[in-house]
C-alpha cells in the first residue's frame, strides 16, 4: 500500500518557525521586563492583591472600572510567588500574559486556516505581521489584562467562523462562543466590540443564507443569551456602586463632538511621526499617537527606561527605524481591510465569515476614537495602542490577505515581496526584545 | 459557502491600494504646502519647545510686561530655579537695542542688574539680584534668534 504524505510547504514550516521564535521571545520578555514600568502597573498589582488576599474590588480608585478576570488570575500568581518567598511577585502574571499572546498567535493561525484554507503564504504573512507589531510583545511582557482579552476575543472569532463554516454541533459551538464572549467581558470592556461584531456577522449570515436561517437564528439566540448572562454579576456590581456599568469617570460637559479640535481627528503628525515618534510630539492628534505607540514606544514604557543600557540617541534611532518599518506594513494592512470591508458591504452574502475580520478593526477604531474624544487628556493617554490590541489579529489577517493577493497577482515579484517582508521582520526583531536595565 | 472569485477580491484590493496611496500622497502634499508657507519654526516656538522639553520648565504668556509684549518676534515667561524671567525676542538688532532702552527708561529700580541682552533676545529677570550662572545658562541653552 502506498502512503500519501500530506504536502508541507516551505511557508507552513516558516510559519511554525515564526510562532516558535515568538513564543521564546514572549516568555523571555515576561521573565526580564520590570513589571512596574508597564501601563498602570501599580494599579494592576494592587487590584490583583486586594482581590485575592482580601476578596475586595477597588472602590472608586485605580482600575475600579476594569473587570476582575485577569486580576483574579494575576492575584493567584502573586499568592503563589509569595508562598515561595519570590520577591518579584508580578512575574507569574506577566508569564500568563506572554502565554496569552502565544495562544492568540496559535488561534490566529487556526482562524486563517478556516477563512482562507490552503493559503500558506497568507497565513505566514499574517503571523509575521502579528509578531513584529510591537504593541503585542510590549503588552505580553506586562502585568495587564489586555493580552488575556485579546486571547478570548480571538477565540470568539475562531468559534464564530467555525459556527458559520461547519453545520455540525452548531448549538454546542454557539454555547461555547457565548460563554467565551461573556468571559471576555469579564476581562476587559474593550471586548464589547468583539461581541458586537460577532452578533452582527451572525445576523447577516442568518439573513442572507435562507437555507440555514433557522439553525443560525437559534445559534445567534444562544450566543446573545450567554454573552449577556455570564458578565451580569460584574455589570450589576458596577451599576450598583457607580453611575455606569463600563467607565464611570467624569468627563467634560460639552457635547462629544466638540471636545476635541478638528486637528485631533485629521492630523497625521508629519514629519514627527517618523522623525520624533515619542512624547510630547503630536500629543493632540489621534492617528500619529496610535501609530507611534503601536509600532514604537510613544509613552516610554519599552525603551525609555531609567538606567537603561542604551543612550537617548540610540533609542531615538531605534524608534525612527520602527516608524519606518511600520509604514509599509500598516498601509498594506489598511488596504486589505478596506477591500474586505468593501466586499462585506457590497456582497454581504458571500464568505460571511470573513466579515469577522472586516468589521473588527472598524469597531475597535470607532470605540477607541469615541473613548479618546469623550475623555480628552492633554498628553494623549487615552489613545494607547494597547486599547486596540483585540483588533491586532484582525489587522494581521487583513495584511496577510492583501500581501498574498498582490503576490499571486504578480508572481514574478513574489520573491521580492517575500524578501521585503523578511527584511522588515529582521529589522524589527531587535525591538521585540524587552530591555532589562531598569 | 459562496466563495468570492479571486478576480473580484483583487478588483476591490486594487481600488483599496489606490485609495491608501492617494491618502498618503494627500498627506505628503499637505505637509509640503504647509512647510513652504510657514518657513520652519520661529525663534519663539523653538525657545518655548526647548524650555518645555529640554529643561522641563513651565512656559506661559507674558501678561504684565508691555515692553516684552511689544517684541515683534514674540515673548514668553518662565521660571528658572525660582527666579522668573521674561524673554522678548526681537527681529533685528536695532529692535533689540530699542527694547533694552525702553526697559531702562520705563522699568523700576535695579533694572540694570535684572536686564540682559544676548543678540536679538532680551531677558528681564524677576529677582533684584543678577541671575545665577546656572539660571543664565539654562536660558542660554534655549537661545534662538
Amino acid at each position: 500500500m502506498r502512503l500519501v504524505r500530506p504536502h508541507t510547504s516551505w511557508a507552513r514550516i516558516a510559519t511554525y518557525g515564526v510562532i516558535a521564535a515568538a513564543a521564546v521571545i514572549a516568555v523571555r520578555n515576561a521573565l526580564v521586563y520590570p513589571a512596574i514600568v508597564g501601563y498602570d502597573a501599580q494599579e494592576a498589582i494592587d487590584y490583583a492583591q486586594g482581590l485575592v488576599k482580601d476578596g475586595r474590588l477597588p472602590e472608586g480608585t485605580g482600575s475600579y472600572y476594569t473587570p476582575p478576570g485577569f486580576f483574579a488570575i494575576g492575584g493567584l500568581m502573586i499568592e503563589v510567588a509569595e508562598r515561595f518567598d519570590y520577591d518579584d511577585v508580578a512575574r507569574g502574571g506577566q508569564i500568563v500574559d506572554a502565554l496569552a499572546a502565544v495562544g492568540t498567535l496559535l488561534l490566529l493561525l487556526v482562524l486563517l486556516r478556516l477563512l482562507w484554507p490552503g493559503r500558506d503564504v497568507l497565513h505566514l504573512a499574517a503571523v509575521v505581521f502579528f509578531v513584529v507589531c510591537p504593541v503585542v510583545m510590549k503588552s505580553a511582557a506586562m502585568f495587564h489584562p489586555e493580552p488575556l482579552s485579546m486571547l478570548l476575543s480571538t477565540a470568539a472569532l475562531v468559534l464564530a467562523a467555525r459556527l458559520l463554516l461547519r453545520p455540525d454541533h452548531r448549538l454546542l459551538v454557539a454555547a461555547a462562543l457565548g460563554v467565551t464572549l461573556g468571559l471576555a467581558q469579564l476581562v476587559r470592556a474593550w471586548t464589547l466590540w468583539t461581541v458586537g461584531v460577532v452578533v452582527v456577522v451572525l445576523a447577516v449570515a442568518a439573513v442572507t443564507r435562507t437555507a440555514e436561517r433557522r439553525p443560525l437564528l437559534a445559534a445567534l439566540a444562544v450566543v446573545i443569551a450567554l454573552a449577556a448572562v455570564v458578565p451580569v454579576p460584574w455589570y450589576a456590581h458596577q451599576l450598583d456602586t457607580y453611575d455606569s456599568a463600563l467607565f464611570g469617570q467624569p468627563h467634560p460637559s460639552e457635547p462629544v463632538w466638540s471636545r476635541r479640535p478638528l486637528g485631533f481627528f485629521v492630523g497625521a503628525g508629519l514629519p514627527e511621526v517618523v522623525t520624533e515618534p515619542y512624547r510630547p510630539s503630536f500629543s493632540g492628534q489621534f492617528l500619529p499617537i496610535a501609530y507611534a505607540e503601536t509600532w514604537g514606544d510613544y509613552f516610554g514604557v519599552w525603551r525609555w527606561l531609567p538606567n537603561g543600557a542604551k543612550t537617548a540617541s540610540d533609542v531615538r534611532r531605534e524608534l525612527v527605524t520602527m516608524s519606518i518599518v511600520g509604514l509599509p506594513l500598516t498601509l498594506m494592512a489598511v488596504a486589505g481591510w478596506m477591500a474586505l470591508l468593501a466586499l462585506a458591504v457590497r456582497h454581504p452574502g458571500r464568505a460571511t465569515e470573513r466579515q469577522l475580520i472586516a468589521w473588527l478593526p472598524l469597531a475597535a477604531l470607532a470605540g477607541v476614537l469615541y473613548f479618546a474624544t469623550s475623555y480628552p487628556t492633554p498628553d494623549g493617554d487615552t489613545v494607547k495602542g494597547s486599547f486596540m490590541l483585540t483588533a491586532v489579529p484582525a489587522w494581521a489577517a487583513c495584511f496577510g490577505f492583501a500581501f498574498d493577493e498582490v503576490r499571486r497577482r504578480f508572481p514574478r515579484g513574489s520573491a521580492a515581496l517575500l524578501l521585503g517582508l523578511a527584511a522588515l521582520a529582521l529589522v524589527a526583531a531587535p525591538f521585540l526584545f524587552a530591555p532589562t536595565g531598569a | 459557502m459562496n466563495e468570492p472569485r479571486g478576480s473580484a477580491e483583487w478588483r476591490y484590493l486594487r481600488v483599496a491600494i489606490v485609495v491608501v496611496l492617494a491618502f498618503v500622497v494627500a498627506q505628503l502634499v499637505g505637509w509640503l504646502v504647509y512647510r513652504s508657507v510657514h518657513h520652519g519654526p520661529t525663534a519663539l516656538s523653538l525657545t518655548d519647545r526647548c524650555l518645555r522639553r529640554e529643561k522641563l520648565l513651565s512656559v506661559g504668556p507674558v501678561l504684565d510686561d508691555p515692553v516684552a509684549r511689544s517684541a515683534h518676534g514674540g515673548a514668553l515667561a518662565t521660571r528658572v530655579e525660582g527666579n522668573g524671567v521674561h524673554v522678548a525676542i526681537a527681529t533685528s538688532d536695532a529692535e533689540a537695542a530699542a527694547l533694552v532702552a525702553t526697559y531702562l527708561e520705563k522699568t523700576g529700580r535695579n533694572v540694570e542688574t535684572r536686564l540682559e541682552r544676548r543678540g536679538r533676545v532680551v531677558y528681564l529677570w524677576e529677582q533684584a539680584l543678577a541671575p545665577t550662572p546656572t539660571q543664565r545658562q539654562t536660558m542660554y541653552d534655549c537661545w534662538y534668534e
